[in-house]
């Protein structure tokens, strides 16, 4: 492994970076603030217009937490599974973890009206959705756990992830099809990704989640460089695998399962910045791409929300669609580049 | 290593080996000793991968009991093993985006702290192996760039990197030329000479292996043979190696000939 110094100057650049998309981010809006302003208020508290400060406290600010979270969290967790898995195309999505949230919000949302009297319109609000939604991809962590200790091969594993996914595709055309189209759009607006609708007290649960999937992603660097060579090889190095497995597991559930949650399903984040992240640093070490996928992560998602708020003007677009628009480029470009992906 | 009597590295008390459902080969005894240069050879499918993997821990014997320095294998933890014994696979490394240097460091793991940082008596372990395999030039480039061959001996500088007693490679010189074959051969045993490990492998250059190695085990499903390659000649425990007439072996020249 290189000298961590060596990589001192690509981290300072992307913490310059970060800390500009920051106030980018927060700059931009259908409101427009001047930047300077911005500056004066975070630096100093002071602003000239009372609405602003308003705006940048309950709106932006929370807005771009999130994102930095959501970014960070995503990548870290396709950085995991990629690993984990041995595939470069493996991300938060392959486990069924998003596809368990999506499922969970699906059934809140529009099973409500099918199986009547359980649960009124009225108490559909964030908070539910997201317990649903982290109730569903928490339940699809059970299943994975169950099946990982009796199926040995990861990439068995990663076949059933997908399945989950279709499973859930599958059930939510159902639901679709009976439901109401004011429950359907509803749907359709929650799967386009939001990172606007989480207040403060969300976001401090949002980030104690992240951060102990954060954590646990630390505890495993060792371990992740281990599997770089195999899980057989990781075992004559002293790694226990079924443990190690279980913890990589559960830290990504918890980053993509919050993350999906409160936002919305985000795609593409958690497959692109890991390789976005080997290409910076070029090395595939977890000491230097665990932060690398955090800094990355957040500093792309804050870009992609401010992209998506179209500056200077009303309407919003929703997230999902950016990141995949701006994720799916990036994958080609750098297979097209490569000529082949590696993790 | 200058002892009148080693003591034996690794010894097998008459194992079977296999899976769950399926015994593949039984009653397999040996005892390797420092610094012996070791073959498991016999017929494709018999059994070679299984029982190094087995020796390996990776899976267990379905009977029998393996010893490692006079202690049953099962008795160590996984951590404790990883000091003791290192592997070369069929298998290249997963991901073939590591440096040679990072590959090799990865083989300092059982030392290396909680998050795997590299002290100076590791890099000096790391450089030491690196000039012994003669790896210098190679020490920057990434895998994937790498031939078979190079790749093979990365491969084994990891595992040399480990400072284990015992290095188990499986078939470390298929997809080479006799050249390379010969090379990673002699590599081994100079390794053994020099450092006093035991290393024991599986191959199918049964020719080779008469010329260089100390001990061979010759792996049948029922009764392997095992023992220094002139003894096991004169037993004519080659003879039955492979079945039918297709080749025979010929005790003269120590080489198998094509049966006319």
């Amino acid at each position: 492994m290189k000298k961590t110094g060596s990589y001192r100057t690509p981290f300072i650049f992307l913490l310059l970076a970060l800390s500009l998309s920051f106030v980018l981010n927060i700059s931009f809006g259908s409101v427009s603030i001047p930047f300077t302003q911005v500056l004066s208020e975070l630096f100093s508290g002071k602003i000239e217009n009372e609405s602003w400060n308003y705006i940048l406290w309950s709106y932006r600010l929370p807005k771009a937490l999130t994102a930095i979270l959501a970014g960070g969290g995503l990548a870290l967790s396709g950085l995991l599974m990629q690993t984990l898995f041995r595939n470069p195309l493996a991300g938060p999505f392959v486990l069924g973890i998003s596809s368990g949230a999506s499922l969970g919000a699906a059934l809140l949302i529009m099973g409500s009206s099918i199986f009547s009297g359980i649960l009124s319109f009225g108490l559909i609000n964030t908070i539910s959705l997201a317990i649903a939604a982290s109730a569903g991809s928490f339940l699809v962590l059970l299943v994975v756990l169950a099946v990982a200790t009796r199926v040995k091969d990861t990439m068995a594993l990663l076949i059933i992830g997908l399945m989950f996914g279709s499973i859930t595709a599958a059930i939510v055309s159902v639901l679709s099809y009976f439901t109401t189209s004011e429950e359907l759009q509803r749907y359709v607006y929650w799967s386009f990704g939001s990172l606007g609708d989480v207040s403060w007290s969300q976001l401090s649960l949002l980030s104690g989640i992240v951060i102990i999937g954060i954590a646990l992603s630390i505890a495993s660097i060792k371990t992740l460089n281990a599997l770089l060579l195999g899980e057989n090889y990781a075992k004559s190095l002293g790694v226990q695998l079924q443990k190690s497995r279980y913890i990589i597991i559960i830290a990504t559930a918890l980053l993509a399962g919050s993350i999906t949650a409160f936002a919305g399903p985000i795609a593409f984040v958690g497959l692109a910045v890991p390789h976005l992240a080997r290409q910076l640093f070029n090395t595939t070490n977890h000491q230097v791409l665990v932060p690398a996928v955090l800094l990355c992560g957040a500093i792309l998602m804050l870009l992609c929300d401010l992209i998506a708020q179209i500056p200077s003007s009303a309407n919003v677009l929703p997230i999902n669609a950016i990141t995949s628009i701006i994720g799916a480029p990036v994958v080609i470009w750098l297979l097209t580049r490569k000529q082949k992906m590696l993790f | 290593m200058s002892k009148a009597k080693p003591h034996t590295t690794l010894s097998a008390k008459n194992i079977s080996i296999g899976y769950k459902d399926k015994v593949v080969v039984q009653h397999i005894n040996f005892e390797v000793y420092p610094s012996e240069l070791v073959a498991i050879v016999g017929i494709n499918g018999v059994g070679k991968s299984t029982l190094l993997r087995t020796l390996a821990n990776l899976q267990r014997p379905l009977a029998g009991e393996i010893l490692l320095k006079s202690k049953s294998l099962e008795h160590y933890n996984t951590t404790a093993l990883a000091s003791e014994i290192s592997i070369v696979l069929t298998e290249p490394s997963a991901s073939k985006n590591l440096t040679v240097y990072e590959l090799i460091a990865l083989g300092r793991q059982p030392y290396t702290n909680w998050i795997g940082s590299l002290s100076e008596e590791d890099q000096a372990k790391i450089t030491e192996v690196i000039t012994m395999l003669q790896l210098e030039k190679l020490k920057h480039q990434k895998c994937f760039v790498l031939s078979d061959g190079q790749l093979q001996r990365v491969m084994i500088a990891r595992a040399l990197a480990q400072n284990t007693d015992i290095i188990l490679l499986d078939e470390p010189t298929t997809h080479l030329d006799i050249y390379h074959k010969v090379q990673i051969l002699k590599l081994l045993k100079n390794i053994a000479r020099e450092t006093g490990k035991t290393i024991v492998f599986t191959s199918h250059e049964i020719e080779m292996s008469l010329q260089l190695c100390d001990q061979m085990l010759l792996l049948k499903p029922t009764a392997s043979p095992f023992g220094k390659p002139k003894e096991l000649i004169a037993k004519g425990s080659f003879n039955d190696l492979f079945p039918g007439d297709t080749v025979s072996f010929d005790a003269q020249t120590e080489t198998f000939r094509i049966t006319k």
